[in-house]
């Protein structure tokens, strides 16, 4: 994996929200136009941009009686 | 330039010019100063984070901001100090460097120095001019002022803290591993010593074992995307914030006035915030858990064996038989006995005992369970007074465990019922003991049934979350009806968010249910009394407002989940 390749993304995907929301509609295509040369395995990672997981901070659970 | 009206000009040529500044020292300073404010704030305009700036806001800022030569060698922030202002490099080359590792060279147009600056760290490099520089020192205050003026200058301040900084983890927090029912593996950190609980995914594990305070986001993503084969800052830098604003990662928390700036725009988020502080008061005693273990040990846990819950069953088995039993006989018994001021010096203790009753259960499950209770006390919440205990220690515990905690409380509560029902049935049948245990059952089970509710905080809603291994049920499905419902219903597909979908629009309807079983309460009850005392359209105005308040209280404390 090319270090300075994905690493150049990371930074436009931190400071450019032009470049965020066109790599999330068209990740090849906001690579290409950012100058970025991928290899295969680099490209089909960036086609799947981002997941949702489930961390989180857990509330205080308060074990209330209504009286 | 062309003139597209006809105009008047006046013209003053450049020997004139000359002359004029030449005789007034003064105003050819003054020209000088206002031409180089208007140099800073385009280039502070060409600088990342200052971008957004509207052409004013900027040449506010271009204004307040000191200039600084730096000669080549010379250390302009020192890695350990503290520090109040975060530097623009106009001109030259500087070096970055950190634990005598060299980390950047930085040229004309960067900022650094922006982590001490939003954050009570001290500065965590030192930069070193490789040549005569130019900068301009930005100051807190003046960053404060930039961030007020409703662009999204402090948002890109801390992206651009989050881009550069290396988070590490808060040292002494435990993690605990456990499978969920969907055969996931979930990881629960807690912090002893607030206590404080976090809720990491397998990826975000991953990230965590990673928090070394040697890695940045940069190469936290770049290993993220190796592991996972997903492109993935967002998320990863999602995660970090996450941890970062639940206090789990050392340092590089956001200073009080930063955050306060940050989320100024949103003044109904601060009022829903006040609000709650009023309507769930709590008066928290703290150091119950000593007490609690020394009880559970020196007694308490026989009721936690076999024999002893046995026991325990067949008391709340048999009194809940004995009292639907004899409900159809026993209000004819209470009768006479409604008006004697001796039933309510009765039963005023024995509801402060059942309340007792009802958190000792909650809590010495915890210590069945060997988690621990850090405090309980008494509070109102939105409707009404409560009591409570503070079980979050079983957040490290499976989703058994964790419901058996949460529905004792209300099995406790159902012994002492079947045991007030057993008393009614041994007891003379007109008697007032009979009458107050008879009650004292009744007013337990309406409570038990009360506190099941899962649409409301109370035991039912924990036991739900638990079940469908939700955690934050009621904050995760406002948020989701509020944010992401929109895009879902233009997609067709809820992507997993069926629970949040249901358990938010059964919360709403509750509200609607709630108000209307509220007016139709005080239509069978309290409008005929008050119209005595009022007239009619008096008294059937109250009724109406009796509707919206609890409509208003209901969808409030909901709207109080998206104020975070």
């Amino acid at each position: 994996m090319s270090y300075e390749a994905v690493g150049k993304l990371v930074d436009l995907w931190m400071s450019d929200p032009g470049f965020r929301a066109q790599a999330k509609k068209d990740p090849r295509a906001a690579a290409r136009k950012a100058g970025v040369e991928l290899n295969d395995e680099e490209l089909t990672a960036l086609s799947s941009v981002d997941l949702s997981l489930s961390d989180e901070q857990l509330q205080a659970r308060i074990s209330k009686f209504f009286s | 330039m062309t003139a597209t009206t006809t105009l008047v000009t006046l013209t003053l040529n450049a020997a004139a010019f000359d002359r004029l500044l030449a005789s007034n020292p003064n105003l050819k300073a003054a020209l000088e100063e206002n031409a180089e404010i208007l140099r800073i704030a385009k280039f502070l305009k060409q600088a990342t984070p200052f971008t957004a700036l509207d052409a004013a806001p900027a040449r506010r800022l271009a204004a307040r901001l000191q200039r600084l030569q730096a000669e080549a060698g010379a250390a302009i922030v020192t890695e350990g100090q503290a520090g109040d202002a975060c530097y623009l490099l106009r001109r030259g080359r500087v070096e970055v460097a950190a634990e005598g590792r060299t980390l950047a060279a930085l040229e004309a147009g960067a900022v650094f120095g922006e982590a001490a600056l939003l954050t009570e760290a001290p500065r965590n490099a030192t930069v070193r001019a490789l040549e005569p520089c130019e900068l301009l020192v930005m100051r807190r205050r003046d960053l404060l002022e930039a961030m007020g003026s409703g662009t999204d200058v402090g948002s890109r301040m801390v992206g651009l803290l989050r881009l550069r900084e290396r988070p590490a983890r808060k040292p002494g927090v435990v993690a605990q591993e456990r499978a969920t029912a969907d055969h996931d593996v979930i990881v629960t950190l807690k912090d002893p010593a607030r206590p404080a609980y976090f809720r990491l995914s397998r990826q975000g594990w991953f990230l965590w074992q990673k928090l070394d305070g040697r890695r940045t986001l940069r190469e936290l993503t770049l290993e993220f995307m190796a592991a996972f084969k997903v492109f993935a800052p967002q998320t990863v830098s999602d995660v970090l914030i996450s941890l970062s604003e639940a206090g789990f990662l050392d340092g590089g928390r956001l200073r009080g006035d930063i955050l306060h700036s940050l989320s100024r725009a949103s003044w109904w988020q601060a009022a829903l915030i006040r609000v709650r502080r009023v309507m769930e008061w709590r008066l928290s005693l703290h150091g119950l858990d000593p007490v609690l273990t020394r009880l559970y040990r020196d007694g308490v846990c026989r009721l936690y064996t076999r024999t002893g819950q046995a026991a325990l069953a067949v008391i709340a088995a048999a009194g809940l038989l004995v009292f639907a039993a004899g409900a159809s006989s026993a209000r004819a018994a209470l009768a006479g006995h409604w008006s004697n001021p001796t039933l309510w010096f009765i039963l005023i203790p024995a509801a402060i005992a059942g309340v007792l009753i009802h958190e000792s259960g909650h809590a010495f499950t915890v210590k069945a369970f060997g988690r621990e209770v850090p405090s309980g006390g008494v509070g109102w919440y939105w409707f009404g007074p409560i009591a409570f205990v503070d079980t979050s220690d079983m957040w490290l515990a499976g989703r058994g465990p964790r419901i058996a905690v949460s529905l004792a409380g209300l099995y406790a509560q159902a012994i002492l019922a079947g045991l007030a029902a057993l008393a009614c049935r041994l007891l003379p049948p007109a008697s007032l003991l009979a009458a107050a245990s008879w009650i004292f059952a009744l007013g337990l089970y309406a409570t038990a049934l009360f506190n099941l509710n899962p649409l409301l905080e109370y035991d039912g809603y924990y036991a739900l979350e638990d079940l469908l291994e939700r955690p934050n049920l009621r904050r995760r499905s406002v948020r989701w009806l509020a944010r992401d419902l929109p895009r879902a219903l233009r997609a067709g597909r809820l992507d997993g968010h069926g629970a949040e979908l249901a358990y938010g629009l059964l919360a709403l309807t509750y509200t609607a249910a709630a108000s209307a079983l509220a007016g139709m309460l005080y239509r069978m009850f309290a409008l005929g009394p008050l119209s005595q005392v009022l007239s009619f359209r008096a008294a059937d105005a109250l009724g109406w407002a009796v509707v919206a308040g609890v409509a208003f209280i209901s969808l409030l404390s909901l709207a109080q989940e998206l104020a975070g």
